[in-house]
Order: C-alpha cells, then structure tokens, then sequence
C-alpha cells in the first residue's frame, strides 16, 4: 500500500467509526479518559476549578494575533496577546481577580501595599527582599520610578502610553531601605491607586536603550526597548525562552524567580488567527486552552468535546447605544431630550439579547448602568427604573407628545414645525450582532413615526470622534470596556466638554451636566469606596435620565480548557486568564 | 531562445511596476490603517496617532509615498508595517512556509491528474471513464474549505479513535518535538499530510479534466491514428505520441495555478493555520497594511512571469516544432 493509499484508507477506517460512534464518542485525546460532553464549569470566580495540581508538565495556550509589541503599557502593545504573553514575565503590585471587583496584592512580589496617609495621599509599598530579575537584579524602587516617569506625561512627553490615569496625579516615588521601600506621595488624591505599577520592567535594562536620567532615552526605551523585542528578562515565574513570529512564544520557567510555583515546566502560547480552527484543535490536544470570543456554532461545537471545561462568563465589555448629541434634533434641550427619552422608551434591551447573544447564553440581561457590572458591589438599575429598554411604544409616543412633537407614529414633525430627519445608525462593518441591534432598533422607532437608517462604518474610531458639521453618526453600537475600579476608567466618557467643541476625551456624544460632573470629579479623587459608590449612582441616575446613552448587556466571555488542568480558569480582566499562571498545573488525580 | 527569454523577462519588469502602482493606490484608499488603533478602549491619545501615521509615512502625499516605498526595495527597505515586521525578512520567512505546503501538493496533483486524464481518455465512455469523470466534477465542485474543514474533522476523529496524534490539524510543524530524526519527520509529515491533501484533490479535478480533454483531441489526430496503423503497441502510442503533445496545454494551466499557489494558497493556509504568503496578505487587506501588500505582489507578480517563462520553455522541451522555430 502506498503512502497516500494508507492515508485515504485511515481516514476512511476513521469516517465508518466516527458515523458509528458519533464525533463526540471514544477515547479523547484531549480529555483523560472521561465520559460524556465538555462541562461547564460554574463557581466561585476567583477559585473554580482549583484542584490539587501536581509539578511538570506543559499547556498550550491560544493566542488570537500574533504579539507585534511586548510593552503592554503602549498604546499599539495594550492587547490582549502582549498582556497575556507577558502576564508570567513582568510582575504586577496588585492582581485584579476574575470576580471584576478584588484587587489582589501579589504577595511573591510584594510583602505590603499600604496607604500611610490620606492627606497628602501616601502609599507605602514593601518588595519582597527575595524579589529579583532574572540575572538576579533586586527588584526595586528603580522599577517603581521608571514607571512613573514614563507615564506620568511630564519627564516623558514622547512615551507613548495606553493609559496613564493616576500616574499623573503622583508628586514623589521615593526609594528607602536599599530601594526595596517605596514610598509614594500624590498631588491630588487617586482612588484607583491599587491600580498603579502593572507590568513593571527592569530599570536596569531600561538604561541600556538610552540614558533614562533622560526624556529621550526614557522614550527610547519606553517606545522601542521594551516594545520591539521579546523580553530576555523577567521578574515573573517565567521566562520567555523562544518567540517564533506568528507561531508560538514558549515560556519556560524562570530559574530565578521567587516565589511560589510555578508548577508547569513549559507554558505555549500558540497563535490561532482563524477563531473557527480552534475547537478542532483543542479536541487534537494540540492546544489545551483557548479563549475565543464565542459564537453559537462555536459553543455547540465545543459543547459536544469531551475532557474539556468551559467557562461562559460575562466580561467588562458592555454594548451600549449612543446617540449624538451634535444633532440639534438629539441635542440637550427640551425637544431633544424628550425624542432620545422616547426612544429608548421603545427599545426592547430583553428583545435586542433575545436575538443576538441570547442565543449563546440564555442568562444574560439588560445591564442597566453605566458604571457597574451586577458581579460588583454598587450595582443597581438605574436605567429600566426609568421604563427604558422596556418596548413601551405608548408610553414613548405619550412623551413625544407631552413635549410638543406631532405626526407621532407617521411622520415625526417637531415642536419648531421642522420634520425630523431620517437617523443614520452605525454599527461596526462586518459585526453581524451590531447589525441587528441597528436593525431592531429601526424597528422599535418606526412605530414613532421615526425613520432609522442602519449603516456600517469599517473604521469605528475615526467615526466615533469625528464630529465636524459632516459628523458619521446620529446613533452608534459599540462597546465601553468596564473596570474594577469604574471611576477612572468612566468619568472621561461624561465630564462635559469645554463650550465650542464638539467632543472630548470620551465624551463622543457631546455630553455635559453640571452636577454629573461634580459627582464624577470627586468620584476619581475621593478615598473612601462607599463615597464612589453613591457618587457613581448619583451620576448613573441623572446620565440615565438624560438618555444620553443605553446600556444593553455584557459581552460573553467564553473560555475553554483541558479537563486534566487545575488552576487555570477565566479572567475577564485586562491581564485574561494568565493572571495565575504559575498556579497552573496538571491535577494531581488527572490520568 | 535565450534572447527571448530575456525579452519576455524585461518585458514584464514595467508591467510589475505598474500593477504595484494600482495595487498601492487601491489598498491605499482603501481605507485607514489606524483603523483598528482608533477602535481600542480606552482610546489612544492623538499624539499616538500622529506618531503613528508620521511612522507608517500616513502624513505624506500618496505619490511621495509610492516613491518612498520604490526607492527603498533596491536598498532591501519594503516600507514600514502597521504590523511591526521586517517585511523583506518576513516575505522570506512566509515563501518558505508556502513552498513547503505546494511543492509536494503540485507533484502530487499533477502525477494523478496525467494518470486520470490518461486512462479517462484512453478508454472514453467505459465506466472507469464515467466513474473518473465523476471524482473530478465531486472534487472540483466541492468548496476547498469545506472540504478542508470535512477531512480535517476527519482526521481528528481518527486520532480520538486511535488514541494518539498522528494528524495535526494546526501549523507546518509541532512547536517543539522531541525524539530523533524518525520523530521529527513524523511530525513534518503528520502536518504536512492534510493540507497536502487539500491542495492536491482540488488541483487534481480541474487538471485531470484538461488533460482528459486534451488527450481526446490528439488521439483524433491523423498521427496518432498512423501510428496505430503501423502496429505500434497502444502504450507507446498513448505514451510517446499522444501523451506528450497533449501535456502542452495542461503545462499551461498547471504554470499558472502553481504561480498562484506560490502566492499563497490562501483558504489551505487558513484552515490548517500554515502563516504563509496567503495568510501574510489576508492579514496585511484586513489591517490596511499598503508595504506588505505590494511586498506580497512583487513576489506573487514575479512567480506568475517565471512560471509562464518557464511553461513556454517547457513547450519547447514537449514541441520539437517550437524548439526548431
């Protein structure tokens, strides 16, 4: 028999078994020997699927693209790929924990973490005096400074940074007790300061791009020593041994490292570009963990593996209408408010999840705030207390006609006698679930006497910013990424612009009420978590109110691995699944 | 025949040139490479944006930098990447992948393809002719991906029955192997054999088809009916006579699907996750990503002028009319 004749002929031997046997039947090469279909795997977020796990082995873990920039702190390196390539390589102060609302201290770096005083704002941090690089460098005050410096915009206006909320509100990072002391004192008040020096990067390396007493050699190093190449380096319980453009980063362990684990000898990160290839791959055991963005097919097929968890959560990116209030029809006035009032009167958010994500996970519901996600503490319905996203097309043409409008349910003429124009809705090209949203909710205006044109754009950020009088949109779909501190993060999307501009910051929409603004300013400075909170709701309330923008659900996350692991489980957090790397492991019971 | 060949090889440098040019203008106002940048949350600052758009030469006029990009290639410079690559290094890196994943496909394709057309031809309307004719419409119908998706079930299903990893489903190799020579072959062919598959049953159907074809209309020739009246056995006929003045067409079409391939066999490459030519420009159209895609057709544009050099020189080595013109 030939090569090609042995090859037809197993595949032939494999199509009589399989139409026998059934795809999800026999002896998985993925799963350990066990019965029946993947498990969805419910629980305690922060320790699910936490068995006892034994040293050695290895896991190939799904990455999404391939890692084009290995500082997660810049802007092109914020993504999922290079913060999950480099979660086990540059260590963290404190780790957000996939309940979305614990901040954890890393206890192998750091022995404290401690606000000394409220006024001026000071944080004392304690590193672990085992705590070293991997050419056994102490980790230090040096490492705290750089990242300061390089993010705080004033010694580095050329760093390019992701995100720098906090760091510019820093007046002093100071070195005591041989640098493993860090004393921190802030100009103004941060309360998001657990948040403060992720991913931190050797200082020492950091000098051999470029004199970093420096604002060039700061950027140099920033921009392109930390950016370009794979890290030689790590202060984290591994170590990237070989990258391999467009293949695989392989981990290995650290020899240095300090504290506890890792169990693994070897984690992969194997890049799949095509989400669809890796279900089938996970059944071939040549991946163990993937972490798809999920899809009914997608889902139906994973469903049917055997040896395989899954996690279905719901992540921090939340789906949201926004209307533009640079249109003087949408705009913030009496007329205005009450037709975006009206018009979110009549959206169905239950029959919008219904017919997109509802289908995958039957749990989700309309979100419902602005700033909180239900897994957090805080959380409350502000905006269904309103009646919106309830389909109540009477109680919106009731609104409609309180305010003046008329041709309420055929041809919307508003109270100046202008007839309200037709509205371009935009959603993401090629975002099929966008599509309908935008579908749907010309469904739900067209009983207004409202028309709704449902548009794609292919490039979501220029339109979402540009907002000359030729402005892309009257309504757009998109998501807002959420946090476990929801003040920093938000604030930006609703503190009013400054008169004669058309937007700023976040604020797409053009969107400014005196008192939200005074409720958000002290909600990012204030100490005390209890404050946040009701400030937080305060401004929910009245943004809601406004009808400025509507919530309509948390994305899905789904994540799915081998059954023979313990310790790995989901994250929905910036830093994904990878934030426990080192507690990874394969189950002591496991065959 | 040398000096034609040379001819035929200056020719086509301005044709090249001209199509980078359209093929620049086209991606380039095709859209925003920044696209993707400007989506993310929280959103990049505008100083990151106009650093990168100064970066990728976006700040410049378009003939300036269609100019920037031809006047760097001499100098091994293909112009700077949304991506971060080294384009010249990743061009090469991504060849290599791709000439792995088609040699074999198009040796293959081609060695059945001439045996099917062969027998197709030589016993026309039996029931083995019927039955050919019926794989090659089968698998020329079939859509690549679907079938790549179907064998690849397959394949995994085989693997869960046996046990053990014998076809790979992902990339052209394991990440890390471990054994001796014997085990790493194993592994390039356990990742080789699917694609291979692929490639080769779908090339197979259209090629065989045209030699069929092409058989039928010689073995009609005045020549070959001679030959048969001279009592020469029929697999001399067949093979020295018949069959070799009907590869000449085939020689054709096999030049220019294996100048395709080399540019990537793009559905292949995604299904099986080979990171090949045609991954490298499926992934530079969707990120806007002008260099690599120029970098892409000068190699894609260079394959298709040498393998049509190469099938007229081939012409002469099947014609001996040509080889004396």
């Amino acid at each position: 028999m030939t090569g090609l004749g042995m090859v037809v002929g197993a595949l032939a031997l494999s199509l009589a078994m399989s139409a026998c046997s059934g795809a999800a039947t026999g002896t998985g090469a993925a799963g350990g020997g066990d019965t029946g279909a993947a498990k969805q795997i419910q629980g305690d977020a922060n320790t699910v699927n936490n068995g006892p796990v034994k040293s050695g082995g290895s896991l190939t873990y799904v990455l999404e693209a391939n890692v084009d920039n290995w500082n997660p702190l810049t802007p092109i390196g914020s993504t999922v790929q290079s913060m999950e390539a480099v979660s086990g390589v540059m260590p963290s102060v404190f780790v957000p924990q996939p309940d979305m609302q614990t901040m954890k201290l890393n206890t192998d770096l750091m022995v404290s973490a401690t606000q000394t005083s409220t006024s001026p704002q000071t944080i004392v941090y304690k590193i672990n005096p085992k705590a070293v690089w991997s050419d056994n460098t102490p980790i230090s005050a040096d490492e705290f400074s750089y990242l300061w410096k390089t993010q705080n915009a004033k010694d580095c206006p050329k760093c390019e940074v992701a995100y720098n909320a906090g760091y510019d509100q820093i007046k002093s990072v100071t070195g005591s007790d041989g640098g493993k002391t860090v004393t921190v004192v802030f100009d103004k008040p941060f309360a998001a300061w657990q948040t403060l020096f992720s991913f931190l990067m050797p200082a020492h390396i950091a000098a051999t791009y470029g004199d970093i007493k420096t604002a060039a050699g700061l950027a140099q190093s920033f921009n392109h020593g930390f950016a370009d190449k794979p890290p030689t380096w790590s202060g984290g319980p591994y170590t990237v041994k070989q990258f391999q453009a467009n293949q695989a980063v392989i981990e290995a362990k650290n020899t240095s490292w300090y504290g506890q684990g890792p169990n693994l000898d070897q984690v992969i990160f194997r890049i799949i570009t095509d989400a669809t290839q890796e279900v089938p791959a996970l059944q071939n055991n040549e991946v163990q963990a993937i972490n798809p963005a999920p899809q009914v097919d997608l889902l139906n097929q994973l469903k049917q593996l055997q040896g395989v968890n899954y996690q279905l959560d719901q992540s921090f990116f939340w789906e949201h209408f926004e209307f533009n209030l640079n249109n003087p029809f949408l705009g913030q006035s009496p007329a205005g408010d009450a037709l975006r009032q009206a018009l979110f009167t009549a959206v169905d958010t239950q029959g919008i999840i219904d017919r997109t994500v509802g289908q995958m996970d039957s749990s989700i519901k309309p979100l419902n705030s602005h700033f909180f996600m239900p897994q957090q503490q805080g959380y409350q319905d502000n905006v269904g207390a309103l009646g919106f996203g309830k389909a109540d097309v009477a109680k919106a043409k009731q609104i409609l006609q309180s305010a003046g409008y008329t041709g309420v349910g055929t041809k919307l003429v508003a109270p100046d006698g202008k007839p309200v124009p037709a509205l371009r809705f935009v959603y993401t090209a090629g975002n099929q679930l966008r599509q309908t949203e935008g579908t749907l909710f010309a469904s739900y205006a067209k009983p207004l006497g409202i028309t709704v044109n449902v548009e794609p754009t292919d490039n979501l950020g220029a339109s979402q910013v540009h907002q000359d009088s030729h402005y892309d949109y009257d309504i757009i779909v998109f998501a807002w990424v959420g946090s476990s501190f929801p003040a920093a993060i938000n604030a930006p999307i609703y503190l009013s612009c400054p008169k004669g501009v058309t937007y700023c910051g976040n604020n797409i929409a053009n969107y400014g009420n005196a008192d939200v603004d005074k409720w958000l300013k002290d909600s990012v400075t204030n100490l005390d978590p209890a404050a946040v909170t009701t400030d937080l709701n305060n401004a929910d309330k009245q943004i809601s109110e406004d009808a400025v923008s509507l919530p309509l659900y948390q994305r899905p996350a789904l994540f799915a691995y081998s059954s023979k692991y313990g310790g790995i489980r989901s994250n929905a957090n910036y830093i994904g699944p990878t934030y426990n790397m080192a507690e990874w492991g394969l189950l002591a019971s496991g065959s | 025949m040398f000096a034609y060949a040379v001819r035929r090889l200056l020719i086509s440098i301005p044709v090249l040139l001209i199509s980078t040019f359209l093929v620049f203008l086209m991606v380039s106002l095709s859209g925003d490479p920044l696209a993707e940048l400007r989506a993310r949350q929280p959103p990049p600052p505008e100083s990151v944006l106009r650093a990168q758009a100064h970066e990728l030469r976006l700040d410049q006029p378009l003939l300036e930098r269609y100019w920037h990009w031809i006047s760097g290639i001499p100098h091994g410079d293909f112009g700077p990447s949304v991506q971060n690559i080294n384009i010249g290094h990743e061009i090469l890196t991504r060849f290599g992948v791709t000439i792995r994943l088609v040699l074999l496909a198009v040796l293959l394709a081609a060695i059945i393809a001439g045996i099917v057309g062969v027998v197709s031809a030589a016993r026309q309307y039996s029931p083995l002719d019927y039955t050919l004719t019926g794989i090659g419409f089968l698998f020329l119908a079939m859509p690549v991906f679907w079938f790549a998706i179907l064998l690849k079930q397959l394949a995994v299903n085989f693997n869960l029955q046996t046990g053990r990893v014998i076809f790979y489903t992902i990339g052209d190799r394991s990440i890390e192997t471990t054994g001796g020579l014997g085990a790493q072959i194993g592994d390039i062919v356990g990742h080789l054999i699917l694609p291979t598959i692929v490639l080769a049953i779908t090339s197979f159907a259209s090629w065989s088809r045209f030699n069929r074809a092409s058989m039928l209309e010689v073995l009609g020739s005045d020549y070959v009916r001679l030959a048969r009246a001279k009592g020469l056995p029929r697999r001399h006929v067949l093979v020295r006579h018949a069959l070799r003045t009907a590869l000449a067409p085939m020689v054709t079409v096999m030049s220019l699907d294996f100048a395709a391939f080399f540019s990537g066999a793009i559905v292949t490459e995604t299904v099986f996750q080979w990171h090949g030519m045609g991954d490298l420009l499926l992934t530079s159209i969707r990120l806007r990503d002008v260099y690599p895609v120029l970098a892409w057709l000068l190699i894609a544009g260079t394959a298709v002028i040498l393998m049509n050099l190469i099938a007229d020189l081939l012409y002469a080595v099947l014609d001996p009319r040509i080889r004396y013109a």
